[in-house]
C-alpha cells in the first residue's frame, strides 16, 4: 500500500549515501596497504645515485642490442626524446652513439653550469 | 563505501521501479502489464555556437573500455569582468587521446582548457592542473582555484553557502593558459578498448597517461614551444614528480612545477599509515598551528606566529624525534618535558599524550577541541559532535563537498556547453584497486623522481605550496621530504593560513595568486 512512499524513502536514503561517498580529494590508503617501507628514505648523494639509477634503467631498456650504447634511432624508438634532442652534445666524441657514462657526464656538466647561474653571487663567475 | 557510479545506477533502477510501481499499477491476478521501456532522457539541443553534445557515455568502473573515442570539444567564446574590464577567453572542453607508444595502450582524457589570445604563443605559459585521490576528478582545482570562474567558498566558516559561481579575480588566465585534466576513471576520462580503466590505476601507468596527454595537448594545439608548467595537488603532487621525470626523459622540457599540499613520500606521512608505525613529527607543527588557532596553546596567542611555528619545527625534529625513536623502538615513555611541550602547543591533556604518544591526525581531529570535531582538510573548520556537518567525518569537506559536486555538473553543461550521455564523475572509489607500488617500494616515494627530473633539467623551478591548517598533508613533513634533495636554488616554499585546498580561503587565494604570478614570471 505504501510502496511508493517506501521507495521514495529508499531513494532519499540513497541520496544521503551518495553525499557521503565522496571522501574528498585525498590522500588515503586502503587498510591493507598502510604499512610503510622499512627502507630509510635516501637523501643527498644516495638520493642523487637513485636518480641516476632511474635514468640508467631507462637507458638500458632502450639499448635493444645491449652493446652499452644508444644510437639516435634506438633512443628515438624508446621515447628518449631528451637523448635525441641533445644527441650531438652528448656524443661530443662523434661516435654516432652514446654511452650512459657520456650521458651522465653531460648531465653533470649541464647542472654545474646551471647552478653557477642560479646560486646568488655565482652569476658573475666566468 | 559505494561507488558513485553504482549509486547512479541504483537511482536509475529505483526510478524505473517507481515508474512501474506508480504507473504500472492495477496489475493483479494473471494480467500481464506490458513494461514500457524507459527511454534515455535526451537533453534539449544546445544551440550555443561551439557547443558539443558528445554522443559517448563514459564509465568509471574498473573494466570499462571506450569503444569509439573522439577528440571533439566544445569551443566557447567567453569573457569575465576582471579588475573592472572585460577579459575575453576561449573555453575548450573535450577529450584527447593519450597513447603510450611503447605499450600501445591509450586512454581518452577529458580536459577543460582556458586560453586567451596572444601575439606570441611561444611566450605564453601553459599550466596543467590536476587533483589527486587517487580517484578524485580535478573539479576542486578547476572550480575552486585559478580558473576564470570560481565557486564561492566561505572557508573557514562552518556553514554551507549557496551554490554561486563568480568571475574569479584571482584567475591566472591573465598570465597563462590553464588546462584542467581528469585522470582515467574520473570526470569523463576513460580507457580506450582493448585497455580498461583499471589498466591505468597505478602510480606509473597513471603518470605515463598524463605524460602522453600533455604531449598530445601541446602538439595538437601547437604549444610545444610554450613554457610548460604542472600543478598537482595532494596525490597530484607525487604524480607531478613522476610525470615531470617522464616528460623530461621524453624531451618535453618543463619550466616549472607546483606541488600543492603534497604527499611526496607515502612512507613518511603518519596520517595515511597504520597508527604507531612511523613518527608523526611531520604533523607536530600543524598541531601547534591549530592549537594556536583555537587559542588552546600556551601562550594562547603567540606574539609572532612564524617564530612560534619555527619553534614547533625545531621541537619536532629535536626532542620529539629523539623521544619518538625510543617510543617506536621499545615503547619507551617520553620524557615529561616532551609531553609538556605537546600540551603547550595543543592544549590536549597530558593524559592523552601519555596514552597515545604518536598521536595521529584523526585522533587529533577529535581531541583538540572538547566536544567538537575539527576538519581534516582544514582544521580551522569545526562542528560539535553529532552535527550534520560531520557527515563526511570532516566538517571542512562537508561544507564544500556537495556544492562542488553539483556545481561542476551544471557548469559543464550550462557554461562550458559540453554534455555527454553520462554524468561527470567527481570521485571514483578506486583506492583499493590502485597499484601504489613504485620503484621497488610498496608505497611510493617520489623524491627520487623529482631528483631525476631536476638532474635532466637543471633549470626546473619547483614551488611547494602549503596550508598551515592541513591535517591531510602537513607542511613540515613536506619540508622534510623535499629537504632530502639538498640545497636547490630553484626550490621554494610558500605557506598560507589555510587548509589542504588552500585556495578555498579568499585571503590565502589572493596571496597564492601573487606568489604564482611571481613564480611564472621569474
Amino acid at each position: 500500500m505504501n510502496k511508493p512512499a517506501i521507495l521514495m524513502t529508499a531513494l532519499l536514503t540513497l541520496g544521503t549515501a551518495a553525499a557521503q561517498t565522496n571522501p574528498g580529494p585525498g590522500p588515503y590508503l586502503p587498510p591493507d596497504k598502510r604499512t610503510p617501507s622499512s627502507e630509510p628514505a635516501a637523501s643527498g648523494p644516495a638520493l642523487r645515485m637513485q636518480a641516476i639509477q632511474k635514468l640508467k634503467q631507462r637507458f638500458e631498456q632502450a639499448d635493444l642490442d645491449a652493446n652499452g650504447r644508444l644510437t639516435r634511432e634506438e633512443a628515438s624508438k624508446a621515447g628518449l626524446g631528451f637523448v635525441v634532442q641533445h644527441f650531438d652534445e652528448i656524443d661530443s666524441a662523434h661516435h654516432g652513439s652514446v654511452s650512459f657514462d657520456e650521458l651522465k657526464a653531460y648531465l653533470v656538466e649541464r647542472r654545474k653550469q646551471a647552478r653557477a647561474q642560479h646560486i646568488p653571487g655565482n652569476d658573475k663567475l666566468p | 563505501m559505494a561507488h558513485n557510479k553504482n549509486t547512479w545506477g541504483c537511482a536509475a533502477l529505483l526510478a524505473a521501479l517507481l515508474l512501474s510501481a506508480c504507473g504500472g499499477g492495477g496489475g493483479s491476478g494473471g494480467a500481464t502489464t506490458p513494461v514500457t521501456p524507459v527511454t534515455p532522457v535526451t537533453p534539449p539541443t544546445d544551440t550555443t555556437p561551439g557547443a558539443l553534445a558528445d554522443s559517448n557515455s563514459y564509465d568509471s568502473s574498473a573494466g570499462a573500455a571506450l569503444a569509439a573515442p573522439n577528440e571533439s570539444a566544445a569551443v566557447i567564446a567567453s569573457h569575465i569582468q576582471l579588475n573592472g574590464a572585460q577579459f575575453n577567453y576561449t573555453a575548450t572542453s573535450g577529450h584527447l587521446t593519450a597513447t603510450d607508444a611503447q605499450s600501445g595502450k591509450s586512454a581518452s582524457l577529458f580536459y577543460v582548457a582556458y586560453t586567451a589570445s596572444t601575439s606570441d604563443p611561444s611566450k605564453r605559459p601553459v599550466i596543467f592542473f590536476y587533483n589527486g585521490g587517487p580517484g578524485s576528478a580535478s573539479m576542486w582545482l578547476h572550480l575552486g582555484s585559478f580558473g576564470p570562474r570560481r565557486l564561492v567558498s566561505t572557508i573557514p566558516s562552518a556553514s554551507i553557502p549557496p551554490v554561486q559561481i563568480v568571475d574569479n579575480q584571482e584567475t591566472l588566465l591573465g598570465n597563462a593558459d590553464l588546462v584542467f585534466v581528469d585522470a582515467v576513471g574520473t570526470g569523463y576520462s576513460q580507457a580506450i578498448a582493448p585497455s580498461s580503466n583499471a589498466d591505468f590505476w597505478g602510480v606509473d601507468k597513471d603518470a605515463i597517461t598524463f605524460r602522453d596527454f600533455v604531449q598530445r595537448y601541446l602538439t595538437v594545439n601547437k604549444r610545444t614551444a610554450s613554457p610548460t608548467y604542472l600543478y598537482g595537488e595532494s596525490y597530484g603532487a607525487p604524480r607531478t614528480a613522476v610525470l615531470a621525470n617522464l616528460l623530461e626523459t621524453a624531451g618535453v622540457q618543463l619550466s616549472g612545477i607546483v606541488l600543492q599540499s603534497s604527499v611526496m613520500n607515502y612512507n613518511s606521512n603518519c596520517g595515511v599509515l597504520d597508527p604507531g608505525t612511523v613518527s608523526c613529527e611531520g604533523y607536530v607543527p600543524t598541531y601547534a598551528a591549530v592549537g594556536a588557532y583555537y587559542q588552546r596553546s600556551t601562550p594562547a596567542l603567540p606574539s609572532d606566529f612564524s617564530s612560534y611555528i619555527q619553534q614547533a619545527r625545531a621541537f619536532a625534529s629535536g626532542d620529539y624525534r629523539t623521544a619518538m625513536a625510543a617510543w617506536l623502538a621499545n615503547r619507551t615513555a617520553a620524557p615529561a618535558a616532551v609531553n609538556t611541550q605537546l600540551v603547550n602547543f595543543t592544549g590536549i591533556p597530558v593524559a592523552t599524550w601519555l596514552q597515545n604518544f604518536d598521536l595521529g591526525p584523526d585522533t587529533f581531529q577529535s581531541s583538540v577541541l572538547p566536544g567538537q570535531l575539527v576538519g581534516r582538510y582544514d582544521a580551522r573548520v569545526s562542528a560539535p559532535n553529532g552535527s550534520v556537518l560531520n557527515a563526511d567525518s570532516d566538517p571542512s569537506l562537508t561544507v564544500v563537498n556537495n556544492n562542488f559536486t553539483s556545481a561542476i555538473a551544471s557548469y559543464l553543461s550550462g557554461e562550458l556547453h559540453y554534455t555527454a550521455r553520462s554524468a561527470y564523475v567527481p570521485f571514483a572509489d578506486i583506492i583499493s584497486r590502485w597499484n601504489f607500488s613504485h620503484d621497488g617500494k610498496a608505497l611510493p616515494d617520489t623524491i627520487p623522481d623529482l631528483a631525476a627530473a631536476m638532474t635532466q633539467n637543471p633549470n626546473l623551478k619547483v614551488l611547494s605550496l602549503n596550508g598551515y591548517h592541513d591535517l591531510a598533508t602537513p607542511f613540515y613533513q613536506t619540508e622534510l621530504d623535499l629537504a632530502r634533495l639538498g640545497t636547490e636554488p630553484l626550490l621554494s616554499f610558500k605557506f598560507y593560513s589555510s587548509g589542504h585546498m588552500i585556495y578555498l580561503d579568499d585571503t590565502a587565494r589572493r596571496a597564492q595568486q601573487l606568489d604564482l604570478i611571481n613564480f611564472l614570471t621569474h
